[in-house]
């Protein structure tokens, strides 16, 4: 992925994450979103309670899709595939409070709280979009980056 | 704009910005390609989530149906459509061009500026 695109999630601060709920369906909410560059990892949160737990916590690995960029003034859009799945291990909990809390430093509070479910994306594949350019829209994958 | 997450056969999520309108009955409207592979995906599983709003730390989840339109009935979706979305008018004519409906069964508003945060849902 290159520096533009970095640099443009580096701006985001809200995605809408889509996930596949345990009879197949669709579920999407927005998300606060905060990142890894390498590797390339978002890290979120939700409550217990939210739906999109019931597939976080029935199964290892979620499949999920991200949206970064649906605002019509940035005419940029950013579509990730993935997993989701739930923090591994002291590494990835450090990484979450270093990147995730640091970004959204109201959040800290809310740490301690049982209810409080810290989760990671995966991408696996991505699609950027850019209405900006004079030569028109560009689309650059995943697949072309590689 | 919204966000549309749509599955593949296998039940994957794709989700993926698009222009919509709404009618007085509460069902979205949409149009999309049949390049496109949100049109493969709704062909095998009609579920679809969608959300709209957040950077103003307001958003509506949506979750429903989406069913393809045939000329006859995107009519007066079309209407509605375009209204909102005047310049998406220059792809109506193209052939791969197709319309769907979202008939909506779940919905939920959510407002984190108020204290505490407003959440209403509706099963519809």
């Amino acid at each position: 992925m290159n520096r533009e695109i970095l640099d443009f999630i580096k701006q985001q601060r809200v995605g809408v994450l889509a996930v596949e709920m345990m009879d197949g369906s669709p579920h999407a909410a927005t998300v606060h979103i905060a990142n890894s560059e390498t590797p390339l990892m978002f890290f979120f949160e939700t409550n217990r309670d939210y739906r999109k737990c019931e597939p976080l916590f029935g199964r290892q690995l979620t499949r999920a899709s991200l949206v970064i960029g649906f605002d019509e003034s940035s005419a940029r859009t950013l579509q990730l595939d993935g997993q989701v799945r739930l923090l591994k291990g002291e590494e990835e909990q450090k990484s979450f409070r270093e990147i995730y809390l640091e970004k959204y430093p109201n959040k800290k509070a809310k740490f301690a709280d049982p209810k409080f479910v810290p989760f990671v994306f995966v991408p696996a594949w991505w699609r950027w979009t850019d209405w900006t350019k004079p030569a028109g829209k560009i689309i650059l994958t995943s697949v072309d980056a590689n | 704009m919204g966000v549309l997450a749509t599955t593949t056969p296998e039940n994957k999520p794709e989700a993926a910005i698009i222009e919509f309108g709404e009618t007085d009955n509460f069902e979205l409207v949409f149009d999309t390609s049949t390049t496109y592979r949100k049109y493969n995906n709704l062909k095998f599983n009609p579920n679809v989530a969608f959300v709209v709003g957040g950077h103003e730390n307001i958003s509506i989840q949506l979750e429903g149906i989406a069913e393809e339109l045939t000329e006859d009935e995107a009519h007066k979706y079309k209407q509605v459509y375009f209204a909102k979305n005047p310049d998406a008018k220059k792809w109506e004519k193209l052939p791969d061009t197709r319309w769907f409906k979202i008939t909506i069964h779940w919905l939920r508003y959510r407002d984190y500026n108020s204290h505490p945060t407003t959440v209403w849902e509706l099963d519809l």
